[in-house]
Order: structure tokens, then sequence, then C-alpha cells
């Protein structure tokens, strides 16, 4: 293997070094898989194996649903236990990929002797996926750079794609949706997201059938996964558009965008919830036209080669003319007549960022959709960011064909995620290719010391210059990992159900006040109990308290959240009435005024008059909530809608006999209640039945009608009477005398 | 003779099985209140008053006990004082109900036998009234027969009540009371002035007794234990899965935290279940405790002193519900030994059920996973099991075979019950305990074998 030649250079077996190189790169990878799943596991060493937040909780329910039941009772599960009465149609309104997946691989491992319970599954799905994304990662961008000396040579190529698995294996972009228990859409749509890229350059590289066909397989995967696929079927019509532009037309490009388009869209059309919207909706014109573009292209190509350049000018112009007329008539009529969905409210908020806020406070109302701050940019990716527009710029250099692609996604990336926090998450990996393309040509040019080693320029500056800058990358290379730990540690790996605090002595405390109420729910109700509560909680009440919801995360249906909004919002005397016609047997608050938790309903409130405003702007008005002087204000000052309100009430009923000696005080608000208004909080038509230990969650219950059909609003007036002097002494009178009996 | 036999059998059955023959001389009565069942015991000093030998005694049982009968024992009482279980059963004789109990040896007429019989009781308690505000205390009620309750005759009673200090009789509706004994304070308990000198048989005069406990009434509905055998581990794994309820008091309005703050509930004794106890048995190592519900974990558990002290989510009052898991390890040898004659049989010998200090079990489900491979021979228990059953079970990497499950069922018992002993007896080779390993070992071996197979064939078209 190993030989020592007659001028005494030692000379390794040519496969012992692919050998080894192979045990390497095996070895990083075993190294990045490590790193990516452990650093997601803080979260279950911090607190538990938990499902998190909101929506994993619809999922993780919706997962036990089709292991349970089978996959077609899946399909067509229609969900009575959320938006009573209505109901949801759950298996054809949702993007099974997820679910599935779980279920397939808890029943492989029940099938290999290895029965795990489908909760670890779904905790665990998002950190396994992790890593498969490091892979795509650096095969993708091995494929990008392959056919490019000037982004990145020969040996540096490999180096990139594995500099690019590492940042993407722990960016926080990316974490902040994969820890463990983020059991969402995501956790698998970003690795499906990058195979299929992957698939996709491959395809147009090659020309092949077989990898279009491919690249087509993993887009319906993504489809039955994620929402977000409408970046795919944009991004690869946009990719394919720009090189039409350029002239680069190829019957390669042709092959593989028409199988890919062909293939995908039948497939796509297969997930009951996209249905016929690949053909319909306005997401999905840009591959259509495209599609249709290119077969003129290739017509044009045709001619081209057998028409005398003058008639084919000719010939050009008349039949771009006429397509271009047929076209627009027939979008225009094609969404006059109702084809073509009418352009959606979350496709015009991606465009102007204050579309939401005034037209659709819905949408606006989810801290996901806001606008991205600047902050957050370097908080999830780090020094990648200012790396990012280096990459690019690399990109420029030589415009093959993947770096057009990196361009492009680039480009529309940066542009969401500044529009929306939550899409971050696919600029992401757009950002660790461009900082790996540019941190491996600065080391290539920098770490190269054979000038220096050879004694042909003995230049100390020069020396200096290259150690300075491979210094400082390689600090900002190990505070990228510092940060990304940190950022995980102490942002991303709260499962929010569950709030962690510290006790004096620095020891942690676990505040679970969530899971006590909901498990009292769950205890303690009846079974087909319904509970009224803002819809960010429907699904953890689904999924934790077992019991029907009125609204929940999937917020389909805007009025029936405003009705909910409109039962907190007004008086008692009208919240009665809309809990009766809905049916209310329980209600739900968060109030976060003990404890200092500012994500309570009473900081919620606004968004819930907002929204019933919208469909009652006579009844509820935003402005009778805040004082004539424009506060937003709890106390004794508060404004009278504010202290009429249901919700106003729900919250502070009783909250000041926690200070017996004192005016109660609101720990999020930082506002003082005196000592008899905050007495003077009443209810009438709910009794509290539980508040959990630091009264974060607090259930009421609505009153049985009065047999006599006297208002509940009058009746405990008149129990406040007899409580007076002279009532108790009438009262003592009424009472017949009678013995103890059992 | 035989015919003689037969025609008594015949008349027996016709006329009564139950032949007055015994007098009661001296009956003495004590109910154990202290917990949140009830324990009567019953000193009995009997004389054969018929003209021949006898040697069964039918202890009558009031009807409304009856069906609540946890468990019941019967033992003789020699003129040391010294007692020695008997053979008793409990039946159901012309629309009555009895222990029938078998004496050691039959009483020759005009002698005298002494003997106790115990009884624990349970649904017998009930709060009273049913439901109160958060942080009254606490009332009980127990309705039970004043006056000795027998198939025989009785002469001089006495009637004693341990637990609470005192205690007031209430009227029921309907009911009359022939007696009008008086209550009267003893040490560690209460009492009633007997006045009558003779009662007889059957004589019904129940009495509804308040007494103040406030304490909750720990109740388990429904308790599945299971117990996991690895001797490759050497563990014992325990999992208890509980639904727990609680028959005290109900609150008269829903649960305020205001209230519970204010008067400082968390602190004090009441009818509500703050904390579950769980004794854990000297000497016995455990490990990996855990305490979780369908939601998650349950971070509030610790163990203290030989306790594992469970802190549900919230408060159980009177009617709420809760339901959790609890799981810790053992070692296995400290719960198994080999048989002496075959070395490959092992028996087991565990506790029926595990933990808390004062709880009844409405239905207890006790499960043994052998360890792969095993036999399972037989189980025993000293308490009448009333279902059987034996499955198999498929758990981590059993592919090449399964766990036996062998569960048994029981109803209606006491935390008092908790040093009954399970027997299980199986057979394990050593040819069972490797098989697994080498199966494993195969099927992945099996497994890189075909992968190398199907790296080797060339799919390829173009050639």
């Amino acid at each position: 293997m190993v030989t020592i030649n007659d001028q005494g250079y030692i000379t390794v077996n040519d496969r012992v070094l692919k050998l080894i190189k192979s045990l390497l790169i095996v070895l990083i990878f075993i190294s990045i898989t490590i790193a990516a799943v452990s650093s997601r596991l803080f979260s279950v060493i911090r607190f538990e194996s938990i499902i998190h937040e909101f929506d994993p909780w619809f999922n993780f329910r919706a997962t036990k649903y089709l292991v349970h039941n089978g996959f077609y009772k899946f399909l067509n599960w229609f969900d009575d236990k959320t938006w009573y009465p209505l109901g949801r149609v759950t298996g054809g309104t949702l993007y099974p990929g997820l679910m599935v997946t779980s279920a397939v691989i808890h029943n492989l491992l029940a099938k290999i002797g290895l029965p795990i319970d489908i909760r670890n599954i779904c905790v665990m799905l998002a950190p396994a996926f992790s890593s498969l994304t490091a892979i795509a990662m650096y095969f993708l961008t091995l494929e990008l750079t392959n056919d490019s000396e000037s982004i990145a040579n020969g040996t540096a190529k490999a180096t990139a794609a594995l500099f690019s698995a590492i940042f993407m294996g722990i960016t926080p972009g990316y974490i902040s949706r994969s820890v463990a228990g983020s059991y969402d859409n995501e956790a698998i749509a970003i690795t499906l997201l990058m195979v299929t890229f992957y698939f996709w350059i491959k395809a147009v590289k090659l020309g092949s059938i077989f990898y279009s066909s491919v690249t087509a397989l993993f887009y319906f995967y993504m489809v039955s996964a994620w929402g977000g696929y409408v970046f795919i079927t944009n991004l690869i019509p946009l990719h394919v558009f720009v090189l039409l532009l350029m002239g680069r037309f190829t019957h390669k490009i042709y092959v593989s965008y028409t199988t890919w388009y062909v293939l995908g869209t039948l497939m796509s059309m297969q997930i009951p919830f996209v249905g016929f919207l690949p053909i319909r909706s306005n997401d999905h014109m840009a591959p259509l036209g495209v599609f249709g573009l290119i077969q003129l292209v290739l017509i044009g190509d045709f001619f081209k080669s057998q028409l005398s350049r003058k008639v084919f000018i000719k010939l050009a112009i008349a039949s771009g003319v006429v397509i271009g007329i047929l076209g627009v008539v027939g979008l225009v009529l094609a969404t006059k007549i109702g084809l073509i969905a009418p352009w959606t409210g979350r496709f015009y908020s991606l465009w102007d960022t204050n579309y939401a806020k005034i037209h659709i406070p819905i949408i606006a109302s989810v801290s996901e959709h806001q606008p991205t701050p600047w902050a957050s940019f370097f908080f999830d990716l780090n020094f990648l960011i200012w790396l990012f527009p280096v990459g690019v710029w690399f990109c420029f250099q030589e415009l093959t064909d993947g770096a057009v692609f990196v361009i492009i996604y680039s480009v529309l990336a940066s542009y969401f995620a500044g529009v929306m926090v939550r899409l971050i998450l696919t600029l992401a990996p757009i950002v660790c290719v461009c900082g790996a393309i540019a941190i491996t040509k600065l080391f290539e040019v920098y770490s190269d010391f054979t000038d220096v080693v050879k004694g042909k320029s003995g230049n100390f500056f020069t020396l200096f210059s290259k150690l300075a800058v491979l210094g400082s990358f390689g600090f900002y290379l190990f505070f990228y990992v510092k940060h990304c730990t940190w950022v995980t540690e102490n942002a991303y790996s709260s499962p929010s159900v569950v709030l962690a605090s510290h006790a004096a002595d620095g020891s942690q405390i676990l505040i679970d006040d969530y899971r006590e109420a909901y498990y009292w729910l769950r205890m303690n109700t009846p079974e087909d109990a319904k509970v009224m509560a803002w819809w960010d909680y429907g699904y953890q009440i689904g999924g934790m308290a077992d019991r029907t919801t009125f609204v929940d995360n999937n917020t389909w249906n805007n009025t029936h959240i405003a009705t909910v909004g409109k039962a907190m919002a007004v008086s008692e005397e009208k919240s009665e009435v809309i809990m009766r016609q809905l049916g209310v047997d329980y209600i739900l608050v968060i109030f976060g005024g003990v404890l200092g938790y500012s994500g309570d309903d009473i900081n919620k409130f606004l968004w819930m008059v907002r929204i019933s405003e919208g469909i009652w702007p006579e009844e509820v008005s935003e402005r009778g909530y805040f004082t004539p002087r424009g506060e937003y204000k709890i106390d004794d000052n508060a404004a009278q809608a504010m202290k009429d309100s249901m919700l106003y009430k729900m919250s502070f009923y009783r909250f000041g006999e926690l200070f017996p000696s004192g005016d109660a005080i609101d720990r999020v608000r930082g506002q003082r209640l005196s000592r008899s208004y905050a007495e003077s909080i009443d209810l009438n038509i709910v009794e509290e039945v539980f508040t959990s230990e630091n009264w974060l969650v607090r259930l009421y219950k609505l009153k049985e009608p009065d047999n006599l059909g006297r208002s509940l609003l009058t009746l405990k007036d008149n129990e406040k009477k007899l409580a007076t002097k002279k009532g108790r002494r009438l009262r003592v009178n009424k009472k017949p005398s009678l013995d103890l009996r059992v | 003779m035989k015919f003689i036999s037969i025609l008594f059998l015949l008349i027996g059955s016709v006329f009564g099985e139950i032949i007055n023959t015994w007098e009661n001389i001296d009956y003495a009565k004590v109910v154990d209140l202290s917990k949140s069942f009830v324990k009567e015991r019953h000193i009995i000093k009997a004389i054969n008053t018929g003209s021949e030998p006898a040697s069964t005694y039918y202890f009558a049982i009031p009807k409304n006990v009856s069906e609540s009968i946890a468990f019941s024992f019967a033992s003789t009482i020699d003129a040391s004082k010294n007692e020695v279980p008997m053979d008793s059963h409990i039946d159901e004789i012309e629309g009555g109900v009895y222990s029938v109990i078998q004496l050691p040896f039959p009483i020759a007429p005009k002698s005298k036998v002494s003997f106790a019989v115990s009884l624990v009781i349970t649904n017998q308690l009930e709060p009273f009234p049913r439901k109160q505000a958060l942080g009254d205390i606490q009332n009980l009620v127990l309705t039970t027969n004043k006056a000795p309750y027998s198939a025989y005759p009785t002469k001089s009673y006495k009637i004693r009540f341990q637990g609470p200090s005192s205690a007031k009789e209430v009227k029921t509706i309907g009911a009359t009371d022939p007696f009008g004994w008086e209550l009267k304070s003893l040490e560690g308990g209460f009492s009633y002035d007997v006045t009558e000198e003779s009662f007889a048989p059957y004589t019904e005069s129940p009495v509804s007794l308040v007494y103040e406990r406030n304490l909750p009434l720990p109740y388990v509905k429904d308790l599945r234990r299971d117990l996991w055998l690895s001797p490759r581990l050497n563990t014992l794994q325990v999992e208890e899965h509980y639904d727990y309820s609680n028959k005290a008091a109900e609150l008269i309005s829903g649960f305020s935290r205001a209230d519970w703050m204010n008067k400082r509930m968390s602190t004090k004794s009441s009818p509500a279940i703050t904390a579950i106890h769980f004794p854990l048995y000297k000497g016995v190592e455990i490990k990996d405790i855990y305490f979780t519900d369908l939601v998650g974990n349950v971070s509030t558990s610790l163990v203290m002193e030989n306790n594992l002290i469970v802190k549900p989510r919230f408060p159980i009052f009177g009617n709420w519900n809760y339901n959790f898991t609890v799981g810790w390890t053992h070692k296995l040898s400290d719960f198994l030994r080999e048989d002496a004659e075959d070395k490959d049989e092992y028996l087991l010998e565990v506790p029926l059920i595990g933990g808390s200090t004062d709880v009844v079990y409405e239905k207890v489900e006790l499960s043994f996973y052998l360890p792969e491979g095993a036999e399972f021979i037989s189980v025993q228990s000293p308490l009448a099991n009333t279902d059987y059953s034996i499955s198999e079970v498929y758990s981590y990497l059993d592919i090449f075979g399964s766990h036996t499950k062998v569960t048994l069922q029981f109803e209606n018992l006491v935390v008092d019950l908790r040093n009954v002993k399970v027997g299980l007896k199986y057979r394990y080779t050593l040819a069972a305990y490797l098989r697994k390993p080498i199966y494993i070992g195969l099927s992945i071996l099996v497994a890189l074998l075909s992968y190398l197979g199907i790296t080797k064939i060339d799919l390829s078209l173009s050639k």
C-alpha cells in the first residue's frame, strides 16, 4: 500500500487514499449528524419529550388518528371535535405528508421489533430529518458548484459542500422549526426542499428524464407535506424562465422541465387538500405559463432552424402578439368565470406588508406572519448573513445554470424572508450555500502558503495578513457554533407548553399551568363538553384536554373566530346570548397578571376586538377599549367597554383577593387595581370552576339557565341583596325547620 | 346411616341449612374507622345449644355490606388468646349472606368456643353533607348495625369504635331505633352503653353515625400493575397505571384558587388529595422512578425517607378524577429465587399491590411479563382473583419470540392487602436466554450480507 520510491518520496496507493477520503467524509457526516441532532435535543433534556407549541399538537393528534384508524379513514376524517358546531373536514384540509411519514416510520420500526411509542417518533422526527437535510445540502452544493471552476475549483467543491452541510446542520434559522418536539410540516419540508432542488439541478444538467421524474416524486412528497411547496412551484419555472431569457434554451431544459411539470402537477393533484389548485390558483400560474412558453420556444427553435431569418422574425412577432392577446383574454375570462381562484389575502400580504393589518386581521394577528426585524437575520444566521452577498457575488462570476439558480433563489427567498418572520426558514439553506462558497473561496486563497514555504515571497505582511484573515474567520466559525448553540438552547428549545423559571437559589422551576388546566378539563368535565377559548389554544385543547373546541389554529372560518372574539369582547348580557347560541359549556382564558406572562389573552385582546369589529363594526369598536387619552388600561381607569367585557372580567375576577393587604398589581402590564375596584369585578353568567396554580389558565363554566327563566344577571343581584344584613335575616326566617337528615 | 344423612341433607335444603344450634354468650364488635374503609372485628364466644356436636358456624353478614366485603378472615381464640386461622368462605344461603366458618373440630353440646371474625368493608363511608365549601371540615357518615346481627341469639354484647374520638347519631328517614343507647367517648374511640341483655337472631338496628374526618377518601377505580421481568438486566420493572379518584365531599361551587391560596389549603389536611404516598420496601433497591400522565411528565414527585411522594397536577377534590402512571425498577434478584429441584425453574414473589397508605381499589389488574422464551408454569394468589388470562406480547426486538403475559384480575381491594404476596413460577432455560442475542446478531448479519449482495447486482441498461 505504502511504498517509498528511490527518491525518498512516500507514495500511497490510490485506493487507500480514496478509502481514507471516503472514511473521513463518513466521519464528518457522522459528526454533523451528532451536532445537528444533539443541539436539537436541548428541549428534551431541559424539559421532556413533549410536543411543542400549537400546530404540532394538531399534527400529533392527526398522526395518532392515522396510526389508530388507518390511511383511508384518515383521508376521510371528519373531525367533529373542532369548530363546533361546524366541524372540520380534516382529512381533506391538511397536508398528510408529515403524519404519513411518522406513521410509516412507526410501522416499519414495529415490524423490525422496535415498537416505539408514536409520541417519541413525532418528537424525534425533526432532529432525525435535520441530519438528512445536512446530507442533502452537501449534495446540492456539490451539484451547484460542479460545473464551475470560478465559484469553487476542483477540491474546494467538496469543502464548500461540507461547509454548507455543517452550516445547515446547526443554523438557528432552521433549528427554530426543527427542535425535538417541534413536530410541524417544516420539520420534513426543508429536507424535501433541498432534495427536490438537488435532483432538479441534476436533471437540468443531464437533461435526464429519470432525474426529473425523481424531482417530480420529491416535489409530490413536498406538496403532501407543506403549503410552502408553492416556493418550488414558482422557483423552478422562474429558473427555467430566466435561462430562456438568457438564451440558454436546450433540449435538456425542455426535457427536464416538461417531465417535472407534467408528472409533478398530476401527482400533486392527488393530495385532497391541493386538488385542482395547480390548474386554478394564481400561485400555480407561473409553472403553467412557463410550460406553455417552453413549448413555443421549442417550436420557435424548430422554425428557426428551418426558416430564413427574415421569415422567422415576422412569424415570431405575429405569433407573439396573437398568443399574448389570447393569454391575457384567457386569464381575465377565467378569473371572471371563476375558473381561477381570486387573488388571496395571504398572497397580497406577501407583497404589501400592511395589507394584512388593514384587511385581514386574522393573518396579521399571528406573530410569525409579522415582517422580520433586522436583528433576527443576524440572530438566525449569524455571520452567514454578511457572507451571503459575497457568495452570491461569486455566483455572478460564472453564470452556470446552477449559479443562476442560486441567484434566483437568493433574491426570492431574501424578499420573502423580509416579509414574514417564518420565511427565514426558506432563506436559511441558500444562505448556507452562499456562505459556504464564500468562506471556501476565502480559505482557498488565504490558506495557500506555498509561496511562503518555497521562500518565493518572504514578505512578512503577506504572511501576517493571511494569518489575520484565517484567524478572524476561524474565530467567526468558532463563534458561529457558539452562537448557534446559545440561541438553540435559550431561544428555541422551550416547548411553550411548559415554561421555565428560576428559583431564588438559581434552580430551575417548571411552570406547568397549561397542562394542569388542560388535564383538569380532560379528567373532570363531561367528554362532550365544549370549551370556548381564543383560537391560539384550540389545537392544544384538542390535543391535551381532548375536548371539543369552537375555533382553533386552522383559522379557516373568520366569522366563527369573530363570533368567539365578540363573545369575549362584549358585556356579560350580550355575551350570554352568543355563548348560548354557540352551545358553550366552559370558557378558558389565559391570564398572566400573577406570573408576569406577557402572552396572555388581555394582551391579545385587541386582536379579538379587531377581528370581531371586522364582522360587526356597529357592535364592537376598537376605540372603545382605549381610554379617552388613547391608553390601553386595565386598572380603575380602564375604558368602560374594557371593564364590561367578558374577557376582562374573567381575567381579573377575584384577582384582588391575592393581595389581602393592598392594591392588586398586574405584573404584566404593571398597572395597579385599587382594592375596592378589584373586589367589585363580578361575574354573573359564569362560574369559576378551576384556576391553575399560577393563575395562568382560568376556567369558567357557563351557568345553566335559571329554571324559572329569570335572567342570571338579576338573580345574582338578588342574592347580593339577600347577603346584606337585612336580607340575611329574611333568609333565615324563610328557611323551614328540618331535622338533620341523611 | 347414609340414608339418614341424605334425609338430613334433603330436610336441610328444604327447611334451611342453618340450624339454630348456637348461642352467642359473649359478643364484642370493634369497628375501626381510622382509614377510608371500615374494618370490623367480631369476637364471639358461642355455646353449642344443640344435641349434637357442631362444627359449622354461620356468621351472618348484613345485606347492605355483603357486596362490599373486600376481605374476611376468621380465627379461633384459645385460652391464652392465641389466634389460629380457620377455614371460612362467604356464601349466599337462603337469601342471606354468611361467612361459613369451619371450626377446627366439632364442638360437643353444651361446649363453648371462642373465635374472631374480621371483615374489611369498603363503600361504607360517605361524606356528610355530600357537598361543602372549600376549607370546611368534613364529616363522614357510617351506617352500621348497632346491635349484633347474628343468625343466633346473643347474650352479653359490647360495641366499640376506633379512630374518631366522638360521633353523633343521625336519624335516617323511615328507620326506627329500638335501642336508645348513649354514646360515650373512650380513649382512641367511642362506644355505646349497651343496656339490653339479650338479642334475638337477625336483629336489625341500622344506625347512622356522623364523625369528623377531614381527610380524603382516596379511591382507585382501576389499577393496572405491570411487572416486566428481565433476567438479562437483572431488573424487575414496575409500572402502575392509576385511575385515581376521591370519594370525599364535593365542592359546593367551582374550585377557587383564590380561596385555596388565602386559606393556605395546601399546607393543611383537607378532603382534597394533594399528594399520594407510595411507601417503598425497605432494603430493596429502587431506581429510575418516573411519574407521568397522558400529557407527559409531571415534574412534581420526590423520594423522601422510603416514600415516593407524588403530587398530582391539581388537588383532587371529591368526585374529581386524575389518572397517572408511576414506575420504577427493582433488582430482579431481590424477588426471585431458583427452584431447589430444577435449576431452570424460578419462583417470583411480589406484593399484590404496590403503593399508597390509605386507599381502596375497585379493580386491580396484575400482569407479569415473563422474559422472552420463558415458559409459564403457575401462578398463586392468596386472594381469589376474578379473572385470569395468558397472552403473548411483543416488545423491543421480539422478532423471534414474545413475552408471555400472565394477568390476574382482582376486585375490591384495600391497601391493607399490600403485604399479600403473589407467587409466579416459570421455566427459563439457558437456551432461551441465549436465543435472542444470537437471533438479533444473525439477522443483522443477514441484512448486511443482503445489502452487499444487492450492491453487486448491476441493473444498468446500457451494456
